[in-house]
């Protein structure tokens, strides 16, 4: 397999990760609908640290873009 | 169509201009941010010439964005925050403005560089520590050692510590220009399918690149709001070394 | 009504102080560096060290300015 291949099916396998952010984003939605509906009040309070969860989360998911990027930008030499 | 899906980041200079030797020149994205700081500074300007008792729309929404930040600062930060009120407003309102007016057809998405991010998350990075040893002198090492660990474990700690530390200031800068940088990807790659495939089914990308735009506006609004709030989080660190906020309320 | 125009303008003059501040200081820190660089002959680590140095005595100026506010 020459490099130009490899260095796609790399690519393809960076993106690949972003599975996991997929699931931690579901779970941490799916948390917070779930205190809301056991007690509506907290609302304000859990709210502010989802969406600090949900940048966390999701920030793995862009690191595997970055990585699939410096791939793409390595691939000709 | 395009065979670089990142061709439209490319930035081409208009002219060249050097000063001491170093190239200052204007381009799309030098033009951009002018373009922010003049709406956005003329838009608050405006808000807040008159100031009625019972306000005027704009003057309302600027009041809304004050109790908002204002919000946020105590509820992370407590009451020695305060006087960091106009720097997290205007990064706030500068990252929030440069997100969205990157959606408008034919103009350039400021964030989505990353020297433009790398700055930021550095001058804020920056500023906590600065904050931090101004404020603690060098008890704010301290921060490295979670309260309450046995001093054995501390040679284990303390290099998982500072590795921690030292990951925030990336993931900020790389979080916000990824997304920017995704979102408008995204976009040029859907746009591309639906022009380049026939007409009979060229409609379903197109279709989808209305819902992509949708999606983009409110992935622009939520990381403003996320870096300005990441913000206010590692500064309250600083501020108050492992206490609670005071004055939340 | 005429307390409003000068209340505005002082608010101006402190926002452009505390912006003067910051890029004075950086382009202070950024100059030394470059000076000792072409002295030493070293390469760029001595402009980004200079940077960051100049960034942060600059915040540290307007740390102090804004906590007397």
């Amino acid at each position: 397999m020459d490099a130009a291949s490899a260095a796609l099916i790399g690519m393809g396998l960076a993106a690949a990760g972003f599975a996991g952010a997929g699931v931690g984003i579901g779970y941490i939605f799916g948390k917070m609908i779930e205190a809301v509906a056991r007690q509506p009040e907290a609302e304000g309070r859990v709210g502010k640290y989802m969406w600090i969860g949900f940048a966390l989360v999701e920030a793995i998911a862009l690191y595997g873009i970055v990585i699939a990027f410096i791939i793409m930008g390595l691939r000709g030499k | 169509m395009e065979s670089n899906p990142l061709h439209p980041f490319e930035l081409h200079p208009y002219g060249t201009l050097s000063l001491f030797g170093i190239d200052i020149s204007l381009n799309k994205a030098v033009v951009m941010m002018w373009v922010v700081i003049a709406l956005a500074s003329w838009l608050l300007y405006r808000a807040g010439r008159e100031r009625r008792l019972i306000p005027t729309r704009l003057q309302s929404l600027a009041e809304l964005l004050v109790e908002f930040i204002k919000g946020m600062i105590l509820d992370t930060m407590g009451e020695k925050g305060l006087r960091f009120f106009p720097f997290i407003a205007t990064l706030f309102l500068f990252i929030l403005f440069c997100n969205l007016l990157g959606l408008i057809p034919g103009s350039y998405t400021v964030t989505s560089q990353i020297v433009v991010t790398a700055a930021f998350a550095l001058f804020v990075y920056a500023m906590s520590l600065v904050v931090g040893f101004a404020l603690h002198g060098f008890r704010f090492l301290g921060i490295l050692v979670p309260g309450g660990t046995p001093v054995l474990l501390l040679p284990l700690m303390v290099p998982i510590e500072i590795v921690s530390q030292l990951a925030r200031p990336l993931s900020l800068a790389v979080r916000l220009f990824a997304n920017m940088t995704a979102g408008h990807t995204i976009l040029a790659v859907l746009f591309g399918m639906a022009l380049s495939l026939p007409l009979w089914i060229g409609w379903a990308p197109f279709v989808f690149t209305i819902a992509i735009n949708g999606l983009e506006v409110m992935i622009a609004v939520i990381q403003a709001y996320i870096f300005t709030i990441l913000t206010c989080v590692y500064l309250g660190d600083a501020i108050n070394l492992h206490g609670h906020a005071e004055g939340a309320h | 009504m005429t307390d409003e125009p000068d209340a505005f303008r002082k608010g101006l003059s402190f926002a452009a102080r505390i912006g003067v501040e910051l890029l004075a200081a950086l382009i202070v820190g950024g100059g030394l560096g470059y000076v000792a660089d072409t002295y030493f002959g070293t390469t760029p680590v001595l402009i980004s060290i200079g940077l960051f140095l100049g960034m942060s005595a600059g915040l540290l100026n307007v740390y102090r300015t804004v906590s007397r506010l």
